[in-house]
């Protein structure tokens, strides 16, 4: 038993310390998981609150059949899921000529442009796949999860995540390789 | 057509160059926020679930126990499921064990109601 598993045993037996130890441990992955599926830091924010948040109200429904990690990744994903959906409803009835605006418009020096124009790249060629995908890719590329490692969390077979991740590669490939950025 | 190997590394590469950024300091008091609204809520509608409970019992003639059984067998009625309790039980060493707390306890006029209660009770629920 690791550490997460004995800090979700401790939340178990209502222990709050034992939940900012988690929220400590966590806040900043499943942060970056909802900004990349989101692309909208406030939303991000509350998402990610909302996700440590059932950590706490439901760590009695752990039973330990995978590790507190992926169980805890497993809630995040689905409640950014939820969240990205309940915007878009929202999105859709009153504000949709706003959507797809998503940069980062922030002055500076020449390099922090720089990096800045390549995080605006990168989100904007993310925001071509559809939400569940953006996780997959996050989590596979950024938090280096393995395929294995993934099954459970995303509640999807193996060989259906790999052919989600190959299309969501030539998707993203197509995109950024082209010049304008708009394959 | 290129290798999947190779496009893994680049996109690895050109992903890895663009991070998101981090989580708000404030997240561990915001998350302990949600928790505090949740209880409240929670107390608030146990509340009124206890009032429905109390007065639904007071109208088909049963009393709201405040005091150790002495009488016939009370009910404790849990938000999940009502408990009969036996006649001579002592509450008070018994309500703390009853988890999650109770919303409230009744105690039939007669003793033959009680399983009346308990039927109602459970037609609440659903």
């Amino acid at each position: 038993m690791d550490d997460c598993d004995q800090l979700l045993r401790r939340c178990q037996e209502g222990d709050e310390s034992a939940l900012s130890e988690l929220v400590r441990s966590y806040q900043d992955r499943i942060f970056r998981l909802a900004f990349r599926v989101l692309s909208d830091p406030a939303l991000a924010e509350e998402a990610t609150a909302q996700a440590l948040f059932k950590v706490w109200n439901n760590a009695r429904q752990w039973q330990g059949r995978s590790s507190a990690g992926t169980w805890i990744y497993r809630l995040a994903v689905r409640t950014v899921l939820d969240v990205q959906r309940g915007q878009r409803r929202w999105w859709r009835r009153w504000a949709a000529r706003w959507s797809g605006d998503v940069r980062d418009r922030r002055p500076g020096p020449a390099e922090q442009q720089d990096q800045a124009d390549r995080e605006n790249q990168v989100q904007e060629a993310l925001q071509q796949l559809p939400e569940a995908d953006r996780a997959l890719v996050h989590l596979h590329y950024f938090e280096h999860k393995s395929l294995v490692e993934l099954e459970p969390i995303m509640n999807v077979s193996r060989d259906a995540l790999k052919m989600r991740l190959a299309r969501a590669r030539q998707k993203l490939r197509a995109f950024l390789e082209s010049p304008d950025g708009t394959a | 057509m290129e290798p999947p190997d190779d496009l893994d590394r680049r996109l690895t590469e050109m992903l890895g160059a663009a991070p998101a950024p981090d989580a708000p300091p404030n997240m561990e008091a915001r998350v302990h926020q949600l928790i505090r609204r949740r209880r409240t809520l929670q107390r608030t509608s146990y509340g009124i679930a206890a009032a429905a409970v109390v007065g639904f019992a007071s109208f088909a003639g049963w009393e709201y126990l405040h005091r150790p059984a002495t009488g016939p067998g009370p009910i404790v009625v849990a938000p999940t499921q009502p408990v009969p309790v036996l006649p001579d039980t002592d509450l008070a060493d018994l309500l703390p064990l009853i988890q999650p707390p109770p919303i409230a306890v009744v105690v039939p006029a007669q003793k033959k109601e009680l399983a009346y209660l308990n039927q109602v009770s459970e037609g609440g629920r659903k």
